[in-house]
């Protein structure tokens, strides 16, 4: 079937199988390799995207239930090439390691600044509960988002 | 701003699956439903009957030359094990390829499978042709008759746990012009290298080995896999690439899991505290299938059971045995947390036994010089480090917490060394290690080692991803090994590279930058005590909703001999403390009756999210360099064999009752 998605503000359209998944779209339909498939369930926000701004894990979804909605990927974080706060800061502090998760704590962290307040430590890992960091024990990315939170 | 990190945020990374060619072949397997069965039909894909291979080499001589039974690539006459690989399909379309795979008929004639080491023990052997379902067995240290005062014995266990790196394995192969170029994420594309030339007969000369961007692995990606195999075998036979990526699913039934392990231990001791000895028996569960890692596993972990104790008498008996379960591989740590949890949780059973501190026995039977245990484990002496440590942590105030206490070392697996290659190319400098980086951000010692000795700026140099083109031989990452090994080799591959530039005039580093030099330098290492880093942590638990033990601070103060990098040390060590921690607490791969694995999700596996992590308090320090000129001591694997045993006497302390199996018993809270 025929379906048109739009992705960081660029329009993607194609002929897939009903079945296909958002993950599977973003990433071999419209080439977006950022957003990760960690687990296939739902349990680990390596596939994690903004839908209508809101945090989606996108292997949890047909790619067309998407259509008509506003898409935001890793890689539509801001500006071309650049990166927003909470990734810089992620980045310059070394939060991470392997770097697979990168994606899912860039989402939700993004999500954070934009809607949460009063911001601390204990939000953050709350706020941050459903994405998966198997390298880091989570400590450095939590204070580098609620840091980041805080300043804003 | 470092690159490296930067292009992960912005969805620049290459990992395997984002390896993307025209004309890809997507591979799907074909997979056991029974962990123990005969085939009696496989229909469909590509079977046994077409690629009979072992993951040892083609040659049946060199097979029966090991003294145990090595992993089919594909299953033949019988399964041994549930996710076993049975057949291989492919197509052009990923969907396509699951629909296939569908297609495969098998059928079986179910048998008992066995699924512990206590029927293991008792059963007929699994395999055809042995006596038993023993792999191996294993005596060190030396017998002792004792007159202790104090005979003390338990029962520990350790279950399987997976690795669970968060990107699953995977494998691009791509035959091209009498060249197999494979693209995997890996520990190391040596060993992935040397295996597949050995298992298809390839000449190493004709074989590429690419790292990709490799997202953590934690022991799971330091061996060759039947996928492996596969993925190679159909790019030969259609000229085509071929890709597999491993589904959680997969990673849970067939990536190699670790622990598994079982001890039954006697300590000895006078009625003061002083311990005369430790002595017992330690089986490894290593499944179906073995190899030179699972099968002397025992050894290894008896080896360092004294850990920076002086026991004067030690005798252990190892054993390793068979199961219709996953062949079991390495997890972060690879017996040093088996070794830890064991030694440690004895040393509390005797402490309680005569109302001792814990700590002050522990104080009491550290070597006042170096010391070299009847199992020929040489360690310094360490009181100056724990006691220093005591006061740091503020002990006093964590007892009244009723904090659980671990002592121990961490022995770096430095044998065999490393290689190191730098190339100086457009002003910038090119490095590659032997061992393959994946979560331990190598890139920070590196960067800092080119400054140190070139005198060449940060951003200048960068970390490329193992190639074995461009840096021939080398060994793997795993083991916290590499800040040592790589770090050494890289050191000296930097001296030579200095040399060469003072040779021909370049002295100032931006000269030497506009250079094309390159240097390489690859050295054997052997261990020296001064190596093995000290580790103290310390545990507070707490019941949560009436019902829950959890851990609510972890304590580390850890020696990491000349630290490299802090930042990238602490992640290290509250990323191991967090999977040690959840090893105490859920994590676990169970397996029902029939041998099925009983997690079907991530989640289910029992990994830690966010909100499991409890408060970390890092200590590092550094009791001395090890003997290497850039004196690193490894770090790696620190956090899961300190955490444990803190955690599991924590929530014993907080239950009143004695954790001696992992994962924690719920049944013992009511
Ligand atoms: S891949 Fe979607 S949550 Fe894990
Ligand atoms: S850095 Fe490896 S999973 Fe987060």
């Amino acid at each position: 079937m025929k379906i048109k998605l739009n992705i960081n503000g660029t329009n993607y359209e194609s002929d897939v199988e009903p079945r296909m998944l958002l993950v599977d779209f973003i990433r071999d339909v419209a080439g977006l390799k950022g957003t990760h498939v960690g687990c296939e369930t739902g349990s680990c926000g390596s596939c994690m995207v903004l839908l209508d701004g809101m945090p989606v894990k996108s292997c949890l979804m047909l790619a067309v239930q998407a259509e008509g909605k506003k898409i935001i990927t890793v890689e539509g974080l801001s500006g071309k090439n650049g990166l927003n706060k909470v990734q810089k800061a992620l980045s310059e502090r070394k939060a991470l390691q392997c770097g697979f998760c990168a994606a899912g704590f860039s989402i939700i962290g993004t999500w954070i600044l934009d809607n949460e307040e009063n911001v601390d430590y204990q939000k953050v890992k709350e706020d941050i509960a459903g994405v998966v960091c198997r390298c880091s024990g989570y400590d450095q990315i939590i204070k580098t988002i609620t840091e980041v939170a805080k300043n804003e | 701003m470092n690159e490296r990190t930067e292009k992960f945020f912005k969805g620049k990374g290459s990992f395997v699956d984002d390896i993307n060619f025209p004309d890809m072949l997507y591979l799907e397997i074909v997979r056991s439903t029974k962990a123990h069965a005969k085939l009696l039909k496989v229909k469909g894909g590509l079977t046994a009957d077409a690629l009979d291979l072992t993951l040892v080499s083609t040659g049946e001589s060199y097979r029966k030359g090991k003294n145990y039974e090595v992993e089919p690539v594909l299953a033949k006459e019988k399964v041994l094990y549930y996710g076993q690989p049975v057949s291989a399909v492919y197509d052009k379309d990923k969907y396509k390829a699951k629909d296939l795979a569908e297609t495969v008929e098998i059928s079986y004639e179910e048998l008992k499978p066995i699924l512990t080491i206590e029927d293991s023990l008792s059963s007929e052997p699994i395999h055809e042709g042995r006596k038993d379902n023993i792999v191996s067995r294993f005596e060190v240290g030396k017998k002792f008759s004792p007159e202790s005062k104090i005979k003390l014995s338990d029962e520990l266990f350790m279950e399987r746990v997976l690795p669970n790196p968060l990107e699953t394995r995977g494998i691009v192969a791509f035959y091209n012009s009498g060249k197999l170029n494979v693209w995997i994420s890996t520990q190391s594309v040596y060993s992935i290298k040397n295996g597949l030339s050995r298992i298809l007969g390839l000449n190493p000369a004709d074989i590429n080995v690419y790292q990709t961007d490799t997202g953590g692995a934690f022991g799971s990606k330091s061996a060759v896999y039947p996928e492996y195999v596969i993925a190679s075998y159909l790019s030969i036979k259609t000229k085509k690439p071929v890709k597999w990526i491993e589904s959680r699913e997969e990673h849970i039934s067939s990536t190699r899991p670790g622990r598994g392990v079982k001890a039954q231990l006697k300590i000895y001791g006078d009625e003061k505290g002083k311990i005369d000895g430790i002595e017992g028996k330690i089986f490894v569960d290593v499944g179906a299938y073995a190899d030179d890692l699972s099968s002397t596993s025992p050894s290894w972990i008896g080896y360092q059971i004294t850990g920076p104790y002086m026991i004067e008498n030690v005798f252990i008996e190892g054993y390793s045995v068979y199961t219709n379960k996953a062949p079991l591989g390495p997890y972060r740590g690879a017996g040093r947390p088996e070794a830890a949890f064991f030694m440690e949780r004895m040393i509390d059973l005797y402490a309680d036994h005569l109302g001792l501190d814990p700590v002050d026995v522990r104080l009491k039977n550290l070597p006042e010089k170096e010391f070299i245990s009847p199992t020929g484990l040489k360690v310094l002496p360490s009181k100056a480090f724990f006691e220093d440590g005591i006061k740091k942590i503020n002990y006093a105030e964590l007892k009244k917490k009723n904090a659980g206490i671990s002592f121990g070392i961490l022995i770096p697996a430095v044998d065999g060394g490393e290689s190191a290659k730098i190339k100086v190319e457009n002003g910038t400098v090119k490095v590659w290690l032997g061992g393959n980086a994946h979560w331990q951000r190598h890139e920070l010692f590196v960067k800092r080692i080119i400054k140190e000795v070139l005198g060449i700026p940060e951003d200048k140099v960068v970390l490329m991803n193992g190639n074995t083109s461009e840096l021939e031989k080398g060994i793997g990452t795993w083991g916290s090994r590499s800040a040592i090994t790589a770090g050494y080799a890289l050191y000296k591959a930097a001296l030579a590279l200095k040399e060469k530039a003072e040779k021909i005039g370049l002295k100032e580093p931006q000269q030497v930058l506009s250079s094309e030099l390159s240097s390489e330098y690859y050295e054997n290492m052997q261990l020296d005590p001064s190596m093995i880093s000290f580790l103290l942590t310390a545990a507070v638990a707490e019941i949560e909703d009436g019902i829950k033990p959890v851990i609510k601070e972890i304590w580390a103060y850890y020696d990491v001999g000349e630290p490299l990098s802090l930042e990238a040390i602490y992640g290290q060590i509250t990323g191991g403390l967090l999977m040690g921690v959840q090893e105490v607490l859920t994590e676990a791969l169970k397996y029902d009756e029939n041998g099925k694995p009983v997690p079907e999700t991530l989640s289910a596996t029992g990994i830690a999210y966010s909100i499991n992590a409890p408060k970390y308090n890092v200590q590092i320090t550094s009791f001395g360099r090890s003997n290497t000129p850039h004196g690193a001591k490894g770090v790696g694997e620190a956090g899961t064999i300190g955490a444990p045993p803190a955690s599991a006497r924590a929530i014993e302390n907080l239950i009143k009752k004695r954790v001696n199996r992992l994962p924690l018993n719920l049944d013992l809270l009511t």
